[in-house]
């Protein structure tokens, strides 16, 4: 197997044609099913089902950073889970470097998993308190490579190294580290491997303002250092723009809105995106025109009829209580899903 | 202007470790005037939930409080009895936690919840005039079909929701001053926008003072009147909220203004401040800040007083006082 990485070729350095996306989701939906009463199913009621994500494509070039921005339970950090194939889509495909993930065997999906991570939001709950450093940033290496331990040991020193820790913090327990370093701690145990792609899910929001920038930077070097592609996952549009090339934004399931982050800040034609952008606390006085959302998104167990944000959306009109808008694509891949962004 | 209704001078609060006393408050000195909205920023560790703990009496032993004055409305806060400040805590000055998840009892419902509250401070004698306050006080946070909400448990609400429950917790003795501490940190930003307009609406129609305790400066410009901006324990600067963030004079202030993402302008670079917080057992006697300035001068080194000026201070001695 070609799981033996030791070899310090980057991924940027791995070079791949432009055409072919690094990663590629068509049409990936995802069901869960809803656990019934026990009264329900001795008396057959069928399961009911939520759609947490809703026939969505994207694809994330090698090198790139691709933002996706919604609320909470908008279905967007099990698209990331989709994309990395922790979770199986209901259906649709998805593609890293052009392979069919449902084609492979779970040994040539092991071989792959070296090459596409995850970095998680609570930098509390996702560092395993009862193992130290070298355990928790070797973790990736002893399940996919056959290094010895003193290579992997050199290898867990030098991501250490990338994240500004060093092989005196090798025995240290997560406790005795803040929320920032153990966060860095979760993008050491991410790149070790050489990963081609990194998903990070909300990888800043459990974080203070002024560590969220120190967190920033890093990624963002990390990235330029390593040609990583991240899809990178946030409720917050600010930080998104400041990482990202494209974005695409997600809602109840659906993305609503995509292209460059140009287009998305400066130029957004979804309502939706338009409330997200003016929920940003501005530290300079804005003249930008608020719109202010009310209420919670709907439930996805119910979702609502037409287009799915008519219920808050200030614009509304008859059509988008009866019609659902398709993802319309621009001439220059500025794509929106509203019937009244079409029109004008 | 207005006299403060709360003066903090010469807070201190330390708690004893095996490894040395943890001096989370060293020196703080904070005002709260009638019916402003005060910010308090800082990053985890400069002591600024641990200042509200201080002035509410909930700071548990080991914990020491020591302060020149604690006085709010002219009545020093230090000297009362535990009865007397149990009589001011909820009643008077009112505290919103910042996980509402383990703030709010999880197996009481928030009907049950806010008619504790009512109850005791003796605020109504009957169950149904309770009931009836606490459908009130649902309705005045923005909470829908509360007659019905009564009913919910915390887990039955969305983060937004939860947050408006604790709220109205917090208000149901209609208090004069509402300590809402990262009253948005766990929430989305859409939920957090909802919140923080709550939250200004409420201390316009109940014309009460509200310190909104943060680490984001760009909330502070938005909805605050004043800011106070901690660091290690201290106070480094206050003023006009706007003022301060569009410019700021103590270099800290200025990191966390450059800390912030914005979508203003999308080629500004986040510009974080480098190094941590120093060990709070043992703060630099010079300049707290010094060793993370840019500016650092050879002056940082000696111990630095809050320099005064016409709309706040700062404690620089580089600043140019204005």
């Amino acid at each position: 197997m070609s799981v033996e990485t030791s070899s310090r070729t980057t991924p940027a350095q791995r070079q791949e044609a432009p055409s072919v996306p690094l990663l590629e989701l068509s049409s990936v939906t995802k069901d869960f099913l809803i656990r019934r009463t026990l009264v329900g199913s001795m008396f057959g009621v069928p399961r009911r089902r939520i759609r947490a994500v809703d026939s969505v494509d994207l694809a994330v070039a090698p090198g790139e950073c691709l933002g996706l921005i919604g609320e909470s339970g908008c279905g967007k950090s099990t698209l990331g889970r989709l994309a990395l194939r922790l979770l199986e889509p209901t259906a649709g495909t998805v593609r890293f470097d052009g392979v069919d993930l449902a084609a492979l065997s779970p040994g040539a999906l092991a071989a792959l998993r070296p090459r596409m991570q995850i970095i998680f939001q609570d930098p509390y709950a996702s560092l395993n308190p009862r193992r130290n450093v070298e355990q928790i940033v070797g973790l990736p290496l002893a399940l996919h490579t056959r290094l010895p331990p003193r290579e992997r040991r050199e290898r867990v020193v030098e991501a250490l190294d990338w994240i500004g820790l060093g092989a005196e913090h090798l025995h240290r327990y997560p406790h005795q580290f803040s929320g920032g370093q153990r966060q860095r701690i979760g993008i050491a145990r991410a790149l070790v491997t050489h990963p081609a792609l990194v998903v990070c899910d909300e990888p800043v929001s459990a974080l203070d303002v002024s560590i969220q920038a120190q967190v920033l930077a890093l990624l963002k070097r990390l990235r330029r250092e390593f040609g990583l592609a991240y899809l990178f996952i946030s409720h917050d549009i600010a930080v998104v723009a400041h990482l990202s090339e494209r974005i695409a934004v997600m809602y109840l399931g659906r993305i609503v809105e995509s292209g460059t982050t140009r287009d998305i800040v400066i130029a957004p034609r979804h309502p939706y995106t338009q409330a997200l952008l003016s929920a940003v606390p501005h530290a300079t006085r804005s003249t930008r025109a608020r719109i202010r959302l009310s209420g919670d998104p709907p439930s996805p167990i119910d979702p609502p009829s037409g287009c799915a944000f008519h219920q808050r959306c200030p614009y509304a009109v008859a059509i988008c209580r009866t019609e659902r808008p398709v993802l319309a694509p621009a001439a220059t891949g500025h794509a929106v899903a509203c019937h009244l962004a079409a029109t004008n | 202007m207005t006299d403060p209704v709360l003066r903090i001078r010469g807070l201190h609060v330390g708690f004893p470790t095996d490894t040395g006393i943890v001096r989370a408050v060293d020196g703080v000195d904070l005002d709260v005037l009638a019916g402003e909205c005060l910010g308090v920023v800082g990053e985890s560790g400069s002591g600024k939930t641990v200042t509200f703990l201080a002035t509410l009496g909930l700071v548990a032993p080991p914990g020491v409080v020591t302060a020149e004055t604690i006085s709010w409305k002219g009545r020093d806060l230090l000297k009362l009895r535990a009865a007397e400040m149990r009589a001011v805590r909820g009643r008077e000055i009112a505290l919103t936690m910042q996980d509402a998840l383990t703030a709010l009892n999880p197996v009481l419902s928030i009907g049950t919840q806010i008619d504790e509250t009512l109850a005791a401070h003796g605020a109504y004698r009957s169950s149904t005039d309770r009931r009836a306050r606490a459908v009130e006080l649902l309705q005045l946070v923005g909470i829908p079909e509360p007659a019905r909400r009564l009913r919910a448990y915390p887990y039955e609400l969305s983060g937004g929701m939860r947050q408006r429950a604790m709220i109205a917790v917090a208000l149901a003795c209609g208090p004069d001053l509402l300590i809402a501490d990262e009253p948005t940190t766990a929430l989305d930003v859409t939920v957090q926008a909802q919140v923080l307009e709550l939250l200004g609406d409420l201390r316009a129609r109940l014309g009460m003072s509200l310190v909104l305790v943060t680490h984001n400066l760009a909330i502070v410009a938005e909805h605050c009147d004043r800011v106070a901006v901690m660091y290690a324990g201290q106070v480094v600067e206050t003023g006009p909220a706007v003022r301060v963030v569009s410019a700021p004079r103590h270099p800290y202030t200025a990191g966390l203004v450059a800390s912030i993402p914005t979508v203003d302008r999308l080629d500004a670079e986040i510009v974080p401040i480098p190094g941590r917080i120093p060990d709070p057992r043992a703060w630099p006697t010079g300049c707290r800040f010094a060793d993370r300035c840019g500016y650092r001068a050879d002056d940082c080194a000696t111990p630095q007083p809050m320099r005064p000026a016409t709309d706040g201070g700062v404690r620089c001695c580089l600043a140019d006082a204005a």
